[in-house]
Formats: structure tokens, sequence, C-alpha cells
């Protein structure tokens, strides 16, 4: 019986999934497609932080900071370098990994909140540094001009979509499997982990470098989507929103986030006429939520889909 | 337990049809667009209503309301009513596209206005050039704007730019300088104190080229964001600077206005400090503001360079308040354009629009509007009756005390202003050694 | 060297001093940091000005009002939001970024995006050996290192301060003595967020009252907290001396964007090299 309600609840999410995939060849080229687009960049994002910090219990501030040098290095090497857009995404991939490599090393030292401050001051310094050489970050205005994926919207949507589902694939994958859980391993107890046998630095890197792949390659597919970037991609608010979808979304669960992203910013369109109370009110329910359903959407989700199991007791 | 599906079914059916109607109802929003005889004329205006520059947008979002109203108690368009939705651009590029495209795309407005950060204002030509929607920029000052027209005319010849860069300012605020000041008091060095932004350090640049031509010796200190002091200006006093000349366009120019006057730094302040050039700095600075001497822009001291401004200041002051009146001006006289080009043309059909667009002169609240054909920037350089005013202000004042009330004294360009109305701070060596 | 840079310096280092303190006494005492630090700091000027224009009181109740309000404030988010959860540093850590960002926005929902008047309350200057000092600027500087003082003798003199030393040294152990954790964190929280408003009333007063100073007096909390050492509240007052000294006369010799570089440098450099910082002991981890 739990495997047939297990069998339904899969097959549901993958028919919800088939009607969102189709949904723009019916629509055809819509203001909403690219909602969805943003949405896609964003949900990379915020799934691969997840690893990070849901998995591992590193809370960085600096996933954006990575995020923008994808996005600036994917943009160089189409401008520089004459490669194709869709090169460029894995290029800012590469980069972020790179950075996620030297981040992860320097941060071993540190746990907690000093963790947190010193990818802070990452994303200012990155700031300050993309504003001062502006001969190549082109400083204030941003580079613009890039070459985009492709103009036609629902290919974009396409590309991205795929980018959206791999991540999510991989990053759970890489979460179930005994990597995952050495990762969780350290976040619950960092030194019963080590006790353990497990090496903490290598997962802690690893998963620095993983999350960190992701987010160059949702800063290629930013850079490739806009055709433009520029110092405004390392504003505190940017940052801000992720750790809103994060939250909202649900922590620890790769998918939780992710859909954190459709919350945030679907909320954030359709609240439009509120203007200025919308963060207030997604702070708000922020703080709720981690106070009162820390699981987040996500979690209530998997309770309402579990409801009908456990009302008839064959949870057992 | 076990023969129970049926339940099972209906509550995969209940989740399948919500989640079909919730997905159906988010297209709802792009569906619905109807033309119909009395549906209104529909008009963009983006503008950044949150993030640092707020200040402005949220003066932009008002300025765009009273068009609006205007407009529509004259009739509206083409017998149509007009209405003009406000987006907020967030002060992000990704966020400036986004809105732009739901304009265009889902409430289906027939041209754009407003835009402030250049770089949010370079990501909508593309999504203007993208769909052909017109769209005059009001705020946004960088030339590589203009550089697109004329390097792609039929890609980006929707993209226009009613509004001048803050040049023709700065080289007002160096010509008194060097025709009044030097002459009269024997300013040599001028000491340039400059916000770390793109347009303050293309002005600075600018205008030390343009002193350093005339033989005055030039010395520049560039001040990052958000600082809570300048101890630079003891520096440029003991550099012996004649004249400091601020470039600051955020709130931290009161902080310029205070640590001079609390110094008594020993030398002329001059040059572009905007939270000085609201007729409220007075206020806000408990008088500190006194003999400093900036741009204005002419709705802010109420100089009548057309009939139209100062009864539109006052309605506007008495609604709104006067904060941010420079911007709200520009957005107004964008939509300005917008509105005589659709009646000019009879139509709301983009390439049409633009066409007129290139070939007439529109009256605006400060002057006339003339679009280049070449790179379809205002042609600020054309001098009155055009328009000179840029979002920073054109003509010289400084803040004076006449018979015991605050004034803003215009000095500058004769014969506007008078510049023997100028009047050194007291604690200034007169003449400079 | 110009005797009125050293001046200067020191009003600075007062300045920083205060707009720090609050923030290092809540971790000491309550383990979590608190990103909104800034808001709180800023909101006080707002609060102030409120009673001072539309209420129309006079200084000492629209300050003592604003430093109260606030104070209440916090300590009342801090028992409901944070109090239960503290434990959790990434939850933690993330709500205190969410009331930064809703004090953002609901401030300048309320008061507007821009710059608001804010009187000086002590217009004039005094000449010590040819050098012009504002009073506004002497009165901040002592008016702030007196409360500094006085939370001094609170923590250290009182039973209640004793109290709270107690629950910083050891929680399990003050808690079998009878103290009651709890209500030593709410205590510790409002003294800590009273002194920030406090602080972001001289604030206003000296430089001007602005929605940007959130973020810019954020900033430099974080920077002074971690160069005097997280954990470490007195180091906060030679931490915050030594960065606005150097500020003040490096901004001089140096200048330009050096300076906003210069403290992101200053956290990175001092945590990779020294993570406890100057006076601090080894992270507290509850």
């Amino acid at each position: 019986m739990k495997k047939m309600w297990n069998h339904s609840v899969l097959i549901l999410a993958i028919l919800i999934l088939l009607i969102y995939a189709v949904y723009p060849v019916v629509t055809g080229d819509s203001y909403l497609i690219r909602v969805f687009i943003l949405i896609h960049i964003f949900a990379i994002l915020a799934a691969s932080m997840d690893i990070i910090v849901g998995y591992t219990g590193q809370l960085t501030a600096g996933h954006t900071a990575i995020w923008g040098w994808g996005a600036f290095f994917g943009a160089w090497s189409i401008v520089y370098l004459n490669i194709p857009p869709v090169l460029a995404i894995i290029i800012g991939g590469v980069v972020g990994a790179l950075l996620g490599l030297g981040i992860g090393i320097l941060c071993l030292r540190f746990r907690y909140l000093l963790l947190t401050l010193v990818t802070f001051a990452i994303l200012i310094l990155s700031y300050a540094l993309a504003r001062q050489f502006a001969s190549i970050t082109g400083g204030e205005l941003g580079i613009h001009g890039i070459p985009v994926l492709s103009t036609n919207r629902i290919i974009v949507f396409y590309i991205s979509l795929f980018v959206l589902i791999a991540t999510i694939v991989s990053l759970k994958l890489i979460g179930r499997s005994e990597i995952g859980m050495r990762m969780r391993a350290i976040k619950d107890n960092e030194e019963g982990a080590k006790v353990l046998g497990v090496d903490v630095v290598k997962y802690k890197v690893m998963a620095s470098v993983i999350g960190s792949f992701f987010a160059g390659v949702a800063g290629g597919l930013y850079t490739t989507y806009m055709g433009s970037v520029g110092a405004s991609i390392f504003f505190l608010d940017h940052l801000l929103r992720l750790i809103l979808m994060w939250g909202i979304g649900g922590g620890g669960t790769i998918i939780g986030p992710a859909l954190g992203a459709y919350v945030v910013i679907l909320l954030g369109e359709y609240l439009r006429f509120i203007e200025e109370y919308r963060l207030i009110l997604l702070g708000i329910a922020l703080i709720v939520i981690l106070r009162v359903f820390p699981a987040g959407v996500y979690g209530v989700l998997e309770k309402i889909l579990s409801y009908p199991k456990r009302l008839r007791g064959d949870h057992k | 337990m076990e023969n129970r599906p049926g339940k099972r079914k209906q509550m995969i059916v209940l989740v399948l049809i919500a989640a079909i109607l919730i997905i159906s109802a988010l297209t709802l929003g792009c569906a619905e667009k109807k033309e119909e005889a009395k549906e209104p004329i529909k008009i963009g205006v983006l503008a950044p209503m949150t993030g640092a520059p707020a200040r402005a947008g949220n003066a932009m979002a008002k300025a765009a309301e009273m068009a609006e109203e205007d407009i529509n108690a004259k009739g509206g368009l083409l017998g149509r009513p007009v209405e003009i939705i406000v987006y907020d651009t967030e002060d992000k590029p990704e966020t400036g596209k986004l809105v732009a495209e739901r304009a265009i795309l889902q409430d289906g407005v027939v041209a754009l206005a407003g835009i402030f950060r250049s770089e949010v204002s370079m990501v909508v030509a593309e999504v203007a050039a993208e769909n052909k929607v017109p769209l005059v920029i009001g705020t946004a000052q960088t030339p590589k704007l203009s550089k697109l027209v004329e390097e792609d005319y039929e890609k980006y010849k929707y993209v226009f730019r009613a509004t001048t860069n803050a040049t023709i300012l700065g080289n007002q605020l160096t010509n008194f300088i060097m025709d009044y000041l030097a002459p009269k008091y024997g300013v040599k060095k001028v000491a340039f104190l400059t916000e770390d932004v793109l347009w303050a350090r293309g002005l600075t640049a600018i205008e030390t080229k343009r002193l350093e031509s005339k033989g005055f010796e030039v010395k520049s200190w560039l001040i990052p964001l958000g600082v809570t002091d300048i101890p630079e200006m003891k520096e440029m006093e003991a550099w012996g600077a004649d004249v400091i000349f601020p470039v600051f366009s955020s709130d931290n120019g009161y902080l310029v206005t205070r640590l001079y006057t609390e110094q008594k730094i020993d030398a002329i302040l001059l040059g572009v400090n905007n939270p000085i050039a609201s007729p409220e700095a007075w206020e806000k600075t408990e008088g500190r503001a006194e003999f400093e001497t900036t741009g204005f822009a002419a709705p802010v001291i109420k100089y009548p360079v057309t009939d139209e401004v100062v009864p539109w200041t006052e309605k506007y002051v008495s609604k709104y308040g006067v904060e941010g009146i420079n911007q709200a001006a520009d957005t107004y006289e964008a939509l300005q354009v917008i509105f005589q080009a659709i009646e000019k043309a009879g139509t709301t059909d983009a390439d049409k629009l633009v066409q007129v667009m290139e070939e007439n002169e529109f009256n605006v609240l400060r002057g006339k509007v003339k679009f280049s054909k070449k790179n379809h920037d205002h042609m600020a350089w054309l001098g009155p009756p055009y328009k000179v005013d840029s979002p920073l202000g054109g003509l010289v004042g400084q803040w004076q005390k006449v018979d015991g009330t605050p004034k803003i004294v215009v000095v500058w360009p004769q014969p506007i202003g008078n510049p023997d109305d100028w009047k050194p701070a007291p604690w200034i060596t007169i003449p400079r050694p | 060297m110009d005797i009125s840079l050293i001046i200067n310096g020191v009003f600075i280092g007062s300045v920083f001093a205060i707009a720090t303190i609050g923030l290092s006494f809540f971790y000491t005492t309550t383990g979590v940091f608190n990103f909104a630090h800034g808001a709180l700091l800023i909101l006080g000027g707002y609060l102030t000005y409120t009673g001072l224009t539309h209420l129309n009181l006079s200084l000492v109740p629209a300050a003592f009002l604003s430093v109260v309000a606030v104070g209440l404030f916090m300590t009342l988010f801090y028992r409901y939001a944070l109090l239960p959860i503290r434990e959790q540093h990434i939850t933690a850590i993330i709500i205190t970024l969410a009331l930064l960002l809703m004090l953002e926005r609901l401030i300048v929902v309320l008061y507007g995006p821009w710059g608001l008047p804010f009187p000086t309350f002590f217009p004039g200057v005094v000449i010590v050996s040819g050098t012009e000092i504002s009073i506004q600027k002497m009165f901040v500087s002592i008016s702030s290192l007196i409360a500094i003082a006085l939370m001094w003798v609170l923590i250290s003199k009182t039973w209640i301060g004793l109290g709270i030393r107690a629950t910083i040294d050891n929680e399990h152990i003050a808690a079998s003595l009878g103290i009651n954790a709890g209500r030593m964190h709410l205590f510790s929280v409002f003294i800590s967020s009273a002194i920030t408003a406090f602080g972001g009333i001289n604030i206003a007063s000296t430089l001007f009252l602005s929605p940007i100073l959130m973020s810019q007096m954020n900033m430099i909390a974080i920077t002074v907290s971690i160069l005097a050492g997280l954990g470490s509240i007195w180091g906060v007052i030679p931490a915050a001396f030594i960065l606005g000294i150097a500020d003040t006369i490096g901004a001089s010799y140096l200048g330009g964007w050096f300076r906003f570089v210069s403290m992101t440098v200053v956290v990175i450099l001092v945590l990779v090299i020294r993570p406890r910082g100057l006076f601090g002991q080894k992270e507290r981890v509850i």
C-alpha cells in the first residue's frame, strides 16, 4: 500500500511537471514564460545553496558572489573568446566550482557565524571589485549586448528547465548517496562525524565545490538570458531574496528551496499591487515558517500528500 | 484497507484539478488583451520604487500619476482615456527587463517612459527594441544609449532620450568659476570631491579637462559610497584649494555641507550637490546650506523658463511635496512627448510614433524637446527655448539669507542670474592668496 | 599632524563605539549575531524624529521614548522569534536577516526614502587652542562614553549584571544557582537595543537621518565588532577608536575607494589571520 501511494505521488508529480513542460507550447511566447525563466535561474541558485547550507550546515553568504562571477566569466568568454552561449553556461559552472574550491578551503577554519561573516565580506568585496575594474566589468553600467542563448523564449524556457531539472536530480542523487549522508552528519554534529571517521575537510570542500558549480551555471544562464551583466548582480538584495527562497521553500530538501523560488517570485509578481509591503510580508512569512514549519512549503506539501496514508494508519 | 483505491484516485484527481486551475489562473493574466474603442491607451513608466534611488523613483511615480490626471482632464488621447501604469524596477536589471516585458506583453502598453539607473536603461532599451515599442528615457544619462541608436538604427530606433546629461550643468558651474570667480577673487585651484559613481566620475573628468585647458590647477578626490566622515575636505584646504567642487547625488551630500560649515573650510563650496538643490535643504541642514553654490532645476526655484513650469511646480508641490522634483519633471516631460506624439500621429502605431518623434518638436514643461535624427538624444546644446535643464538642474544658484529669510539666488548664467549677487562665506580669505 | 584631525578621529571613534557596543553585547549574551543591528540603530533616530515632530515632544522625552520603544520592540522580538531557536545558528541568523529586510522596508514605507531634517540640539562651537570644536560633537562623544560607562557599571557592579555575567560564562551553572537565564537574556537584549537606539539618536544629530545610513552603519558595526573580536564587549571601545582614527587619518593620506575596500579587507584579514580579533576569546558556540 505504501508503495502504491508513493507511486501515485510520483505519477502526480510527473503529471504536474508534464503540464508545466507543455504549457509554453500551448500558450506560445508570453510574459509568464519569461517569469518562469527567471524563476528557473533562481531555483537553480537556491537548490545549489541548499547542498552547502541545508546539507552541510554552512550558512554561506557568498553564494550570490559565486553566481555573479559565474555570470561575469560567462560573459567574458563569449565577448573575448567568441564561444557559443551554451558553452558559456558550462564555463560559468567551472569558474563557480573553482571559486567554490577556493572559498571552501579558505572557510575550512571557520564555522557558524565566522563563516557567514567571511563569505559576507567576500560578497561586498566582489561588488567593490566589479565597480572598480570598470574596463572589463563595465562598472556600474555593466556589459551589454552579449549574445543570448536564443531569441526564442520558448527554447530558453526549455534549456533553463532542463538545467533546473538536471541540477535538482543530480543534487538529490548526491544528497541521497553516502556523500550526502556524510554531509548531513557534519551538519548535525561535526565533532561526532569526525570521531566516526568522516573526512570533514573533504566533504565540506566537496559541498562547496558542488554547490558553487551549479551557482556558476545559474550565473552563466543569467548572463546568456539577460544579454548583460553588471555590478548590480552583487547587490545585497539578491542575497536576501535567495535566503527568503531557501527558508520559505524549506531548507535541506533540495526541491524545497527550488519551490521557494517559485513562491517568492510568483508572490512578488501577483502581489505587485501592495508594492513595498511585499517584502515585509515575505519577511514575516519567513520568520513564521522558520518558527512554526521549519520544513517550509515543501514540508507542508509533503505532509498534505501523505495525509490519507496516515489517516489509515498504514504508515507503519 | 487495501480496497480503497477509489478514495486515492479521487485525491489524485482533486490535486490534478487544483494544479490545472492554478496554471490556467496564471495564464488568465496574459489572455485578456481585448481591443475596444473605449479601451484606454496604456503607457508604462519604469521607476525604482525600492533600492538606493527610491527617493527619485517615488517622485517619478507621482509625476506619472499627475500626467495621467492632466491628460484625462483634457479628454484623453484620440478620444480614448489614458492609463499610466508604474512599474517598480527595484533598481535591478533583471527586474527592469521583467517589468518592461510585463508592460509590453501582458499589459499591452504602447510606449514606455522613465528609468533611472543606466544599467537598467540599457537592458530595457533592448526589450523595447526587440518588441518594437517606443521608449522615452527621462533620467538615465549614459552616452552608451545614444551609441546604440547611432550604430544600429534599424533595431534601436525606438529608443529616445528626452533629457540631457549633467555635463550641461557642469559646464555652467565651471563657466562661473572661469568667467567670474577667477577674475574677481583670484581663484586658481579647484578640488573635486567626487562621489564614486559613474556619472560623477564622468563629469569630473570632463570638467577637469576644461579647467586645466584654461590654466587652472585641478586635483580630485574620490569618495566611496557609504562614508561617515569626509576628512578629505581638510586635506583640500591644506592643499590650498580655492574652490571645493562636490559632485554628489546621494544623501551623503548632506555630510559635505555639514562638515564644510562646521569646520569652516577656507575654500568656496561650489559644485553639484543634489540633496542641497532641494527647497527643503535649508530646513534639513538647519541653515548650513548658506553660501553653498550648486546647480538648481528650474522647477525647484520656480524660475519661469516657460509659462507652464511655475504653475506645474506649485501644483506638484502642493500635492506631493518637493522631494525629487527634478526627476518628477523629467518623467512628466517624457510623458508629454509621448502624448503629443500620439496626438500628432493619430495612432499608437510604433513606427509611426518614431517617425513623428524624429520629425517634430515638442513643447514640454521646461522648453522644447527636439530629438537628434542621428542618435535620438534631445539636443540641449541648441540652448533656450529648447530645454536645457538636466536631471541635476541647469541654473547656478546660491543659498543666501535675504532680509532674514532663506532664498536661492540665481547667479549664473547671465542674463538669467546676476553674478554680482554671489557672496563668499564670511570665513573665507578674500581675495585668494 | 593637524590637531583637528585627531579630535575628529576621536569623535568618529566614539560614534563607532556607540554604534557597535549593542551588537557586541547582544551577541555575547545571547549568542545570536544580529544582522538587523544597523536598522535598529537608525530606527532610534527615526522614532526620536517622530517624537520631536509628530508628537511635539522636547528632546529628552522624545529620546527616552524612542530608546524605550526600540528596547521593548527588540526584547519582544527576541522573546518570541529568537529565544526558542537561538541554538540553531542558521535559523537564528536568517531570522535576523529577515528582520533587517523588514525594518528597512518599513522605515522606507513609513518615512519615505529620503533624508529627514534632524535638529542639532547643541549648536555652536568652543575654541580650544585655536581649533574650533562643535559642541554637538563633543556632547555626542561624551554622552556616548557616559552611556557605555553606565552600561559597564550596570553589568559589573549590580546584581542584574552579576546574573548576566554568570549567564555569559555558563548558562547551566547559572541556572543551577537559581538564575533565570531566559530573563537575563531579555535584560541584556533590552539594554543592548536601548543603547543602540541612543547611538542612533547621536548619529542622526551629528551626521544626518536617511535610510541609506542603515546599511552603512551596519557595515561599520560589523567591522568594528570583528576587529574587537566576537564575544568581547569592552574590546569594542579600543577597536572603535583604532578604526575611527585610522579611517580619518588613513583617508587623509590614502583616500579614495581604498576606504570602502579597506573596511572589507580589515574584516577578511582579521578573520583569516586572527579570527578572535584583537581582544576576543575563542569563538563561543552555544
